[in-house]
């Protein structure tokens, strides 16, 4: 459809008062036109808004960012069938609020989310304006949140954001990020080519280390995906190391291998009937966040992070 | 569930619960008749539900077989079967207490115990949903291990649809019959796979890469020719994507013929994975209690 292609805007705000006067006649102009209105920020600011907007606001989707689909990949699947059921040509308006609690890897991931929404949702009728509070984050937060939109919403206009990246290279150096944090503890789990030895000794290491069984069985099943792509793309020795950091257990599968060449892998569903792209679209929607980097002599290393003290991933998702 | 193949219904006594699915009268006729000759030889009234129309053969087929004393034969007509159906108000709990009242009525006549065959014709006719069938087979199974009793359910191929026998033949713990496969499947270090009935599959243990191209061939087998396949997971205790991915070509190449792949009692990770992988709409999931 013409005009049918993503606006992408982060929109930097000084705390829930300024972001709903400045929100609210966007919104209204939004519902006015037909467009389908859905929120998702912190409770503080949809309260501010649904406030300002008064009976206007009768008809918009205001969620609270930490309960609803408080993981990336389920929050960009929720986007996506959001989309899915629009009535033929209108457009949604969303403003979303990543999370900022977790673990550095898990705000990396939210980061890598709002890369890759400029990729995987890059056709979609829709205007995605993105919530970055300076009232509260730290300048990184904020520089990721310049580094992965297009425009930033300025007073009542978007503007070109100089300080956009190639989601591509954006999602590449995050991913390289995460090597630097490597415990000084570790564990490692050479893969001897028995599958269910190796998940009986992963299981074991991280209900040790404080997981919970059903999370466990979770974080088994991301990593034994991984092994097997390693097993299948890779060349060994194929090792996972474990550690813990920052309340994640983090397990690294190296192999000597090419490595995941994509850096949006196992962000979208594959297509019912592909041969390929199941496993990490799998393991990412199990793990807090999923790191593919290395390649070339440095071989190839995935890396899945799990909160020790986090809930199983219960979303279900529907193909994009 | 063992599967008997076409081995004959007579090594059947008490405490068996046993499908038998069958093409022809001749085939029907004659384990009725085999499994009512060991009943009356073990002292058991015999009580026949008949399909409608075959009251009178089966009087006199199994008189021939030698249950002709007082209150030896019960047939009762399919109506009756039916009534226990009707209004839409089949309930299997008023069922399971029914046939405990028909054992315990036996006994108190003097029979040793009761032999029951059925023709579940009627199934087919009162519109039981698979959960209704699963849910009464499974309590008549109970029935039977609790009581001094036996039942013999006949299946007939023509009247019943690949679901429905797939579904049936796998809530009883004995099953005969032509077409229904061999037990013992496939068996490796970690993982299990039993034929469970006509198109049904019982997996068990773990599936990864090491053995999934087991698991495809089984799903292939069991599919080819029919619209529908039962995979019953309740004792899966792994499965990867690529086991995964198994069953969705499978229910990707029933549903293209119009058919079904009926998922049984997945772990809750697996039924996670149903969804996480976007099957919800291709698999039907079923969790008889």
């Amino acid at each position: 459809m013409p005009g049918a292609k993503l606006a992408h805007q982060a929109f930097l705000y000084d705390g829930a008062e300024q972001f709903a006067e400045a929100m609210a006649p966007l919104v209204r102009a939004g519902a006015e036109r037909g467009d389908k209105v859905l929120v998702a920020a912190k409770r503080a600011s949809t309260e501010a808004l649904r406030a300002e907007l008064g009976s206007d606001g009768a008809a918009i989707e205001l969620h609270d960012t930490l309960e609803w689909h408080p993981r990336p990949v389920h929050r960009l699947m929720a986007v996506q069938r959001t989309i899915a059921a629009l009535p033929p040509d209108s457009r949604l308006l969303a403003l979303g609020e990543p999370v900022w609690t977790g673990s550095a890897a898990a705000r990396r991931e939210w980061a890598r989310y709002e890369s890759t929404i400029n990729v995987a949702l890059a056709d979609a009728p829709l205007r995605f304006i993105c919530l970055y509070d300076r009232s509260e984050l730290p300048a990184s937060i904020l520089g990721h949140g310049l580094g992965t939109h297009p425009e930033v919403v300025e007073g009542s206009v978007a503007c070109p954001c100089a300080a956009f990246e190639s989601p591509a290279d954006f999602v590449r150096e995050l991913d390289a990020g995460g090597r630097a944090e490597r415990g000084r503890d570790h564990y490692d789990i050479p893969f001897s080519g028995d599958h269910h030895a190796f998940r009986g000794l992963l299981a074991g290491l991280a209900i040790e280390c404080g997981m919970s069984a059903d999370r466990a069985e979770e974080l088994v099943l991301a990593t034994n995906e991984v092994v097997t792509n390693s097993v299948i793309h890779g060349a060994p020795p194929i090792v996972a190391r474990c550690w813990v950091a920052d309340g994640d257990f983090v397990c690294e599968v190296s192999d000597g291998g090419p490595g995941v060449a994509d850096p949006f892998a196992g962000w979208t569903l594959p297509a019912p009937g592909a041969p390929g792209g199941w496993g990490l679209a799998v393991a990412r929607r199990i793990c807090d966040a999923l790191e593919v980097a290395g390649g070339g002599h440095d071989g190839s290393r995935v890396r899945l992070y799990v909160a020790l003290d986090s809930e199983v991933a219960l979303e279900a998702s529907t193909a994009a | 569930m063992t599967n008997r193949g076409s081995e004959g219904v007579s090594g059947l006594g008490r405490g068996d619960h046993a499908c038998l699915v069958c093409e022809t009268d001749a085939e029907r006729w004659s384990a009725v008749e085999e499994f009512a000759r060991a009943g009356v030889e073990r002292g058991e009234r015999m009580l026949y539900v008949a399909r409608a129309g075959d009251e009178e053969e089966a009087q006199r087929r199994l008189h021939a077989v030698g249950a002709g004393g007082a209150g030896e034969l019960i047939v009762a007509p399919a109506a009756i079967a039916m009534a226990y159906a009707g209004g839409g108000r089949f309930d299997p709990a008023e069922r399971d207490a029914a046939w405990r009242e028909q054992v315990r009525a036996a006994v108190g006549d003097g029979f040793t115990g009761l032999s029951v065959a059925g023709d579940m014709a009627w199934f087919h006719e009162a519109g039981l949903s698979l959960e209704q069938i699963l849910d009464y087979e499974h309590r008549c199974t109970g029935v039977i291990d609790e009581m001094p009793a036996a039942a013999l359910c006949v299946y007939d191929r023509n009247r019943f649809d690949d679901r429905t026998l797939a579904c049936a033949g796998h809530a009883h713990p004995l099953c005969h019959g032509r077409g229904v496969a061999p037990a013992g499947m496939f068996v490796s270090r970690t993982m299990e796979i039993a034929a469970a009935g006509p198109g049904a599959l019982r997996l068990s243990g773990e599936v990864d890469i090491s053995n999934v191209p087991s698991l495809s061939s089984a799903l292939r087998s069991t599919a080819g020719g029919r619209v529908a396949v039962l995979l019953d997971l309740g004792a899966l205790e792994f499965i990867d994507v690529a086991g995964m991915r198994a069953i969705q070509r499978t229910a990707q190449g029933l549903a293209a013929r119009g058919g079904e792949l009926m998922v049984l009692s997945p772990q809750p990770l697996v039924a996670r994975m149903i969804a996480m992988m976007g099957m919800d709409g291709l698999v039907r999931t079923e969790r008889p209690h």
